[in-house]
C-alpha cells in the first residue's frame, strides 16, 4: 500500500496552507476534489520534516518544479547546484499509520455537520452561488451524454453547472417570513369585510393584472410589462337578459360561459398606464352598448337566440294553433315548456317519458281504459 | 340451396355466431347483435339462475282475439293471428321487413305479438276526438324491437275501424337514386320523382279504393292550357287520368292530400297516416340541380305533400310515425331517440307529439316467443328445446325480437 502511495506536498492556489494528496493508483473517491478541504489539518497533527524541525510550507518546491522539471543536463546540474533536489518528506516515517488514514479521510463539511434545527436563513442569508459545502442535501445537475463519462460528475461538489445557474436559496419560506415580520410595522390591517374570497369578489368585481419583470439584461424595460388584463364577472354587471346576451356575443371569444368571466386584454399601447385606461374604455363602451336597445332587436327569433326559448319556438305557434284559449302560464303548459327545454339540453328515454305525460296533459287526452 | 348448406352447417351450440354472422352480411347488424350479446353479458341479467328464467304464469302463447280493438293489456305477450282479407293489405312488401314477410310464409299465418305500444296508441286513438287536430304517435326504438310490426298492428285496428289509410313506406324510396326526375311543371324550385309516384298512388288506391269515391275536389286545376278540371270534379277521376298523363301524377297525389286535409272532418272521414322513418323527409337527396349540387328532400313534390299531412292543421285524422336510425344517413346513426335522428328542423315539425318505445322482449314476451317458435317448429332442435338450449337462446339474441328469431332458427 506504501508504494502505491505518494504523499506530496504543494502550495494550493486557494490557500498557502499545505495539502496533502494521494496519488496513485487507489485514489479515495473523495479526493478527486480540486478544492480544499479545510484549513489546517497538517497544522494540528504537528507534522515535522526528516530532520525534525516543524513543517514549513514556505521552503516547499513550486509544484512545476516537481511535475516538470528542467530539461538538458547543463540545466540540471545548474539547478542541482543552485537549489539542492528535492528532499522526499517521507512522512510515513514520522506518521503511524492510523495518522495517515485519519489524514486520507475527509474532515466535514458544513453542511455535514449541520443539524436539522439549523436555522437556514443564517446559513444562506442573501443571494449567492451555490456552494456545496454550505448546501445539506445531495442536487445533481447535467446530462450524462457519453457511456463512458464519470457519473459523479454530474453530483454536487463536483458540477459546475450548479453554480451557474441562479438559485433561489435565499427566498425560502423562513426568509420570507422574516421578511413579512420585518414589513409589518409598515403595514395597516386587512379589512374584516373581506375575509373571503367571494366577498372580495363582491366588493371588487374588476380584477386588473399585470406583470413585472426582474432582469439582469442591459436594459431594464421588458415589453411585455405594457399588457395589461382585466378581468371582470359578467354576473356582477347590472344586466338584463338581453343585455348580457347582447355582451356576450359582442365579446366572443373573450367570455368564458364556463366562469361566466370577461377577460380584455389590453397590449396596443407602449405604456402600461395607457393600456390600463384603455382596457378600462373598452369594459365602459362594452356596457354602454349593451343596454342601448336597438330597433331591430325586437324582433328576435327562434334562431337568432343561443338557448332555446320556448316563447320564440315554433313549438309554441304550433301549440297555439291546436289550443288557441290556453293561456301560456297555465300548469301543463308550464311542464311542457321545462321538459322541451330540457329536450333541447340533452336526449334521454327517461325524458320522453316526460314529454309524452306533458304531452298528453296538455292536448286534454284521455285514454279509453285508464288500466295502459 | 344456401339454406340446405347453412343447415348442415349447424353441428352444435358454437357454431350460432357463424350462423347469425352468415344470416347477416351486413357488418353493421353483426355489430348491434355483438353489442346486444355483449350488454347482457355485463349487465346484471346475466346473473340468474335456472329457476328465475322459469315464467311466472303458465305459457300461453297464442290469443283468440284477433280484433285489436278488442286486445287489452292480459293479451300483451300472446300471438294473435290477423285475418287473411286484412294480412293481404297491411302485412304485406312495404309495410314489413321482407324476412318477416318470408317468415310469415314459412309459418303458414300471420300472427304477430300484441305489444304494449301498439295497445296504447290504439287506446289513444280510441278515445281521440276526430273533430279535434290531428294527433302524432311517433313510435322509436332500437333495431329489430318491432317499430314497423307495430305500425301494421295499429294499421290493423284502423282498417277494421275503416280508416283511410295513407301510407308512406319508406320516404327514402322516393328521392334516395330516383328512376327518373323531372322539374316539376306546377312549381319552381321543385322536383318529382314519377316512377316512385306512381308506385305509390297505385298502392294508395288499392288500399282505399271505397273511401276515394266520397272525395271530390274543392278548386278547379288547370293542367294544361287546354286541359283543366273544374271544380267538383271526383278524386277518382284526376286519379284515371294521371295514369294516363304520368307527368301530372306528383301534383294529383298534392291535390289528393290536400283535399284529405280540407274534407277529412267534414265527411266524417277517418284518416291514418302511416310513415315508416320519418326522419328521412329531412334530408339531402341524389336529385342533382348542378354539378355537385343536389336538392334536399324538402324541395322534393312528393316530400312536399306529404309533410302537408304532418302539420297539425287539419282534423279528423291521426299521424302515426316511426324514427329509424337506418332512414337516417349514415353518419347519423348514433342513438335511436327522435330529437337525435329527426334534427331540430325535423322536431319542430312534429311537435308536440307522443312518444312511444319499442323495447326488448320481456322475461314473459320471450318465453312466449319461445312457445311459439317451437308450436310452429320453427325451435326443433332437441337441444335448443332444453331449459338451456332456451337460456342459451336468451343469450344469444340479447331478447331482441329479430335476434330471437334468428337465434331460434339455428337450433
Amino acid at each position: 500500500m506504501a508504494c502505491n502511495m505518494r504523499v506530496c506536498q504543494f502550495n494550493n492556489i486557494f490557500s498557502s496552507t499545505p495539502t496533502l494528496k494521494r496519488v496513485g493508483t487507489c485514489v479515495p473517491r473523495r479526493s478527486v476534489r480540486t478544492v480544499p478541504r479545510k484549513i489546517g489539518i497538517a497544522h494540528k497533527l504537528q507534522l515535522k520534516d526528516e530532520r525534525g524541525d516543524q513543517f514549513k510550507p514556505e521552503k516547499k518546491p513550486l509544484l512545476r518544479d516537481i511535475l516538470a522539471p528542467p530539461v538538458g543536463p547543463g540545466i540540471i546540474e545548474e539547478t542541482r547546484k543552485s537549489k539542492p533536489p528535492l528532499e522526499k518528506v517521507d512522512i510515513a516515517k514520522t506518521l503511524t499509520r492510523a495518522d495517515v488514514i485519519g489524514l486520507m479521510q475527509e474532515s466535514p463539511t458544513s453542511a455535514e455537520r449541520m443539524s436539522n434545527d439549523k436555522d437556514w436563513t443564517k446559513v444562506w442569508p442573501t443571494a449567492a452561488t451555490f456552494n456545496w459545502t454550505k448546501f445539506p442535501v445531495s442536487v445533481t445537475q447535467g446530462v450524462k451524454v457519453m457511456k463512458r463519462d464519470n457519473p459523479r460528475m454530474f453530483e454536487k461538489d463536483v458540477s459546475l453547472e450548479l453554480m451557474k445557474i441562479p438559485n433561489f436559496l435565499h427566498l425560502t419560506d423562513a426568509h420570507l417570513d422574516k421578511h413579512c415580520n420585518a414589513l409589518q410595522k409598515y403595514l395597516s390591517k386587512w379589512p374584516s369585510e373581506l375575509s373571503s374570497s367571494l366577498a372580495i369578489a363582491q366588493h371588487f368585481p374588476v380584477e386588473i393584472i399585470t406583470e413585472d419583470y426582474v432582469r439582469s439584461s442591459p436594459s431594464i424595460r421588458e415589453p411585455k410589462s405594457r399588457i395589461v388584463t382585466l378581468k371582470v364577472r359578467v354576473g356582477s354587471l347590472q344586466l338584463n337578459a338581453r343585455a348580457r346576451d347582447k355582451l356576450i356575443r359582442l365579446a366572443k371569444d373573450r367570455y368564458n360561459a364556463k366562469t361566466d368571466l370577461l377577460t380584455i386584454v389590453g397590449d396596443r399601447c407602449p405604456r402600461r398606464k395607457q393600456n390600463e385606461d384603455y382596457v378600462k374604455y373598452l369594459l365602459t363602451a362594452l356596457y354602454m352598448e349593451c343596454r342601448k336597445v336597438q330597433e331591430w332587436e325586437e324582433d328576435v327569433k327562434e334562431e337568432d337566440v343561443t338557448k332555446y326559448r320556448w316563447d320564440l319556438s315554433s313549438s309554441r305557434k304550433q301549440l297555439k294553433k291546436i289550443k288557441p284559449d290556453l293561456q301560456d302560464t297555465a300548469e301543463e303548459i308550464q311542464q311542457y315548456k321545462e321538459v322541451l327545454a330540457e329536450l333541447h339540453e340533452t336526449e334521454s328515454q327517461e325524458l320522453y317519458d316526460k314529454y309524452r305525460e306533458s304531452v298528453i296533459k296538455v292536448l286534454g287526452i284521455k285514454a279509453a281504459s285508464s288500466g295502459s | 340451396m344456401a339454406a340446405s348448406m347453412l343447415k348442415n352447417m349447424i353441428v352444435g351450440q358454437n357454431n350460432i355466431f357463424r350462423v347469425i354472422g352468415y344470416s347477416f352480411p351486413h357488418k353493421k347488424v353483426c355489430l348491434n347483435h355483438y353489442r346486444c350479446c355483449t350488454s347482457i353479458v355485463h349487465g346484471n341479467d346475466n346473473v340468474r339462475t335456472e329457476q328465475d328464467v322459469k315464467p311466472r304464469r303458465p305459457r300461453v302463447c297464442r290469443t283468440t282475439v284477433s280484433s285489436p280493438a278488442h286486445q287489452t293489456k292480459d293479451q300483451i305477450g300472446q300471438f294473435y293471428t290477423v285475418p287473411e282479407p286484412i294480412a293481404k293489405k297491411v302485412f304485406t312488401r312495404g309495410w314489413l321487413n321482407p324476412k318477416l314477410l318470408q317468415l310469415f310464409d314459412t309459418f303458414n299465418e300471420t300472427s304477430i305479438m300484441v305489444r304494449k305500444p301498439a295497445l296504447e296508441i290504439i287506446d289513444l286513438m280510441k278515445s281521440a276526438n276526430y273533430k279535434d287536430p290531428v294527433i302524432k304517435y311517433v313510435i322509436y326504438g332500437p333495431q329489430g324491437t318491432g317499430k314497423s310490426t307495430t305500425l301494421a298492428h295499429v294499421a290493423h285496428y284502423a282498417l277494421e275501424e275503416d280508416f283511410m289509410i295513407i301510407h308512406v313506406p319508406w320516404p327514402k324510396h322516393i328521392y334516395q337514386f330516383p328512376a327518373t326526375y323531372q322539374e316539376s311543371t306546377y312549381k319552381e324550385d321543385r322536383h318529382d320523382t314519377l316512377v316512385e309516384s306512381l308506385k305509390w298512388m297505385n298502392s294508395f288506391r288499392k288500399l282505399n279504393q271505397h273511401h276515394l269515391e266520397k272525395l271530390k275536389t274543392t278548386k278547379k286545376c288547370v293542367w294544361t292550357k287546354k286541359d283543366s278540371s273544374l271544380e267538383g270534379t271526383p278524386i277518382t277521376d284526376l286519379i284515371e287520368m294521371g295514369l294516363d298523363r304520368e307527368k301530372h301524377i306528383p301534383d294529383i297525389v298534392g291535390m289528393i292530400i290536400r283535399e284529405v286535409k280540407k274534407q277529412a272532418a267534414d265527411l266524417g272521414l277517418k284518416v291514418l297516416v302511416v310513415v315508416d322513418g320519418v326522419n328521412s323527409l329531412f334530408q339531402e337527396t341524389t336529385v342533382k340541380v348542378a354539378p355537385g349540387e343536389f336538392r334536399p328532400s324538402s324541395q322534393i313534390g312528393l316530400v312536399q305533400h306529404f309533410m302537408k299531412l304532418l302539420q297539425n292543421d287539419w282534423a279528423g285524422g291521426a299521424v302515426l310515425l316511426t324514427v329509424d336510425r337506418n332512414a337516417s344517413k349514415d353518419d347519423k346513426r348514433e342513438s335511436d331517440l327522435p330529437k337525435y335522428l329527426l334534427g331540430k328542423e325535423g322536431f319542430a315539425v312534429l311537435d308536440p307529439f307522443i312518444p312511444f318505445q319499442t323495447e326488448l322482449y320481456s322475461e314473459e314476451e320471450f318465453h312466449s316467443c319461445i312457445e311459439y317458435f317451437k308450436e310452429r317448429r320453427w325451435l326443433q332442435g332437441e337441444k335448443g328445446q332444453t331449459q338451456r338450449g332456451i337460456q342459451q337462446i336468451r343469450f344469444l339474441s340479447g331478447r331482441n325480437p329479430y335476434f330471437v328469431e334468428r337465434a331460434c332458427s339455428a337450433w
